[in-house]
């Protein structure tokens, strides 16, 4: 038979490069709304396997992060029927963050770029800092623990750093959109 | 927000981040993001943040490079700079949880990946369960001129994306059971099962009472209703109006502090650009209900019914049209008048179950196939060198392995047999077989589809189309001409005593079917279908 002319190489190649493109985004979105970590990193994974099994449904060139939103939604609304009485956020607000949130994706890389250069000009201790938190299973304590400090002292000094990032960010995209 | 309120905010997004909040701390956190938008859009900056620095980790001790190579299996694909570097992982199967972001998601995807390499993958069928990011579905359009090229018919199922209706009405059923019909030029966001953005132009909704509230943002505020009939229009320079025709509608500005107003049957509100809002008179009867787009409807289909008959009068001119069926007046007969008709014999169809029933308009009539018996069964002997069929297709399903289009009753080489298998691959076979990928997905089942396929045998190729388009271009490699002689539209010939072949029996309606002994072009497909089209 013959082998038509159209079909991509590899539709799981196509897949996973379209996911891991646009992972840090699904992320946050579900991080935002369901702020467990353990939970939402859960929920990543199943958006990821839901999203794969219906990949073949998917239209290669139409929006695959607006679907992958879709999905991830859906996962979170589930999560939140189950976990009736222990919600973080009651539904009035969900339904404003959730709608800041998918707003907040459309300046992804230009954030990120910010980022990268934010966390350069750190003082070589918090950056450090900063590292040995965000790895796979650490802690604030264990970090603590690791460089000989106080959980609470830590606990300050990620606080600080993360506020001081995040307006670095803010101030690099203002300085952006003022320079065009 | 004060520098002691922004320190509050900080602390207890701190706490967030390390799974430390207290009760109370939830239920200030809450009250402190309810109150303002700018504690909201901190959230929404340090979720960001976390998110990122976990999928990515702080890693500047290492080079910062445009573009990392990762290993896949045994593969190697260059990874998008989109985002940017890319830490390279160590992947190893460690239980799910463990690890963090990226890690889980290339374990995950590597694992499947890893499989694909070994076992050859298996057809995925249509899906069984709900998920598959619907959130809407398009229930009527009437005139409409869209922005883009795949434009939405009726029966068309939305994810959340953007919109831009350039003319006309569409008619969107949000899952969530709110109705909004869009009048165009309009630009607009199905957002959920439960919400709308409009970024300009007019819309008229109808919300149910019961379930969770609609919601449509604007650029002049956040609209939420229960049990509504209203309607919302953001003019050219941007000002929101919403205009309410029954129950109770909430608008809230998105300017800081500002309470929600509540309009009710016969008030309407206007917001503009800086965010100052008045009353204004109700103007809700110049926005068109279902009412006046139901008769906007059947006015435009009849127009369109005029059209197709002007192009299948002179398709019915040509000297090399086999058959020509709509299917239109069989109730009384059970024959299926073959328009194409010239010679004193028979030509039409023989008509066996099929039940009348709409076709692609209200006022049209199509044939529907549900049992095992129903069938069109034609007779066209003769050989071709080539052959052209057309054929406007509803599939209410795929059951079966093979689902016929048309069927020759012989199963020697050169007797033609058109069908689409059962995940979704539309095949004409004649001896070869010429297979198109899956082209018939879950959300064509349910819609009309127009379907086509040319058998070229002076240029040697066979070309499947769907909705007007090639999908895929095969090469005959051994020229043979072919025969429909007796055949089964519908289904296949009833198979001799002992023999064990599945049914074939479509599930679904035909409404037209032609068939030409000459390969049409590609512009002539393209036209047949737009100018056919419901």
């Amino acid at each position: 038979m013959d082998r038509p002319d159209f079909v991509p190489a590899s539709r799981d190649e196509e897949f996973l490069r379209l996911f891991l493109q646009h992972e840090r985004r699904i992320f946050s979105f579900i991080l935002g709304l369901v702020p467990n970590w353990n939970d939402a990193e859960d929920m990543l994974q199943d958006t990821a396997t839901t999203l794969w099994e219906k990949y073949d449904d998917f239209e290669t060139g139409t929006n695959f992060h607006a679907w992958a939103l879709t999905v991830a939604r859906y996962k979170v609304l589930e999560y939140r029927k189950k976990k009736r009485r222990d919600l973080i956020f009651e539904d009035g607000l969900f339904e404003t963050i959730s709608d800041s949130l998918a707003t907040q994706a459309e300046k992804s890389e230009l954030r990120f770029d910010a980022l990268r250069q934010c966390l350069s000009n750190l003082d070589a201790k918090d950056r450090e800092l900063i590292r040995l938190r965000y790895r796979p299973d650490a802690t604030t304590r264990s970090v603590a623990e690791g460089v000989g400090r106080t959980t609470n002292a830590v606990y300050k000094t990620l606080n600080r750093v993360h506020r001081q990032l995040l307006l670095c960010v803010r101030n690099s995209l203002a300085r952006e959109a003022g320079a065009n | 927000m004060s520098d002691s309120e922004f320190r509050e905010l900080n602390e207890l997004l701190g706490d967030l981040r390390d799974n430390s909040l207290s009760q109370s701390g939830r239920g200030r956190l809450e009250e402190v993001l309810k109150e303002s938008e700018e504690a909201r859009q901190y959230y929404v900056e340090y979720i960001e943040l976390c998110a990122t620095l976990a999928l990515f980790g702080a890693a500047s001790d290492r080079e910062v490079r445009p573009q990392e190579r990762r290993a896949i299996g045994d593969r190697e694909t260059p990874v998008d700079s989109v985002d940017g570097p890319r830490p390279v992982t160590h992947v190893s199967l460690s239980e799910r949880g463990r690890r963090r972001g990226l890690a889980i998601a290339a374990v995950a995807a590597i694992a499947l990946l890893g499989v694909f390499l070994i076992y050859p993958w298996p057809e995925r069928r249509f899906p069984t369960v709900y998920g598959d990011g619907g959130v809407a579905v398009v229930s009527r359009v009437v005139n409409a001129r869209w922005a883009r090229d795949d434009a939405p018919a009726v029966g068309r199922r939305l994810r959340a994306e953007r919109f831009s209706l350039v003319e006309g009405f569409a008619r969107v059923d949000l899952y969530g059971g709110t109705h909004v019909t869009f009048e165009g030029p309009v630009d607009f966001q199905v957002r959920s099962t439960e919400g709308v953005a409009i970024e300009h132009g007019r819309a008229r909704v109808s919300a149910p009472s019961t379930g969770r509230p609609f919601v449509v943002s604007t650029p002049g505020g956040t609209i939420r209703s229960t049990g509504s009939e209203f309607a919302l229009e953001v003019s050219d320079v941007g000002v929101t109006s919403v205009h309410v025709l029954g129950g109770q509608v909430e608008c809230t500005p998105h300017s800081k502090g500002v309470q929600a107003t509540v309009l009710k049957e016969g008030e309407a509100i206007s917001i503009d650009l800086k965010l100052n809002f008045a009353r204004v008179p109700c103007r809700v009867d110049e926005f068109v209900d279902s009412e006046e787009l139901e008769k906007r409807w059947e006015d435009s289909s009849r127009a369109r019914q005029e059209v197709w008959r002007a192009h299948r009068e002179q398709l019915l001119t040509r000297s090399d049209v086999l058959a020509y069926f709509t299917f239109d007046n069989q109730p009384i007969s059970r024959r299926a008048r073959d328009l194409s008709a010239r010679s004193a014999g028979d030509s039409n169809g023989v008509v066996i179950g099929c039940r009348p029933i709409e076709g692609r308009s209200p006022h049209s009539r199509a044939i529907e196939f549900k049992r095992a018996s129903d069938r069109v069964k034609i007779d066209r002997p003769g050989l071709h060198r080539s052959l052209t069929l057309v054929a406007w297709v509803w599939l209410d399903a795929l059951d079966r392995e093979f689902n016929s289009l048309m069927l020759s009753d012989r199963d020697e080489d050169g007797m033609v047999h058109w069908q689409i298998t059962q995940n979704g691959h539309v095949e004409l076979a004649v001896g070869e077989d010429y297979t198109t990928h899956r082209v018939v997905r879950s959300r064509d089942i349910g819609r009309w589809l127009h379907l086509a396929v040319v058998y070229d045998g002076e240029r040697r190729k066979v070309i499947h189309y769907v909705d007007g388009t090639a999908v895929t271009t095969h090469s005959i490699e051994e020229r043979i001409d072919v025969e429909i002689g007796d055949a089964e539209i519908g289904n296949w010939a009833v198979p001799a005593e002992g023999d064990t072949r599945e049914l074939r029996a479509l599930n679904g309606r035909i409404d037209e079917f032609a068939a030409f002994s000459s390969p049409m072009s590609a512009d002539e497909i393209r036209r047949h279908f737009e100018l056919t089209a419901p």
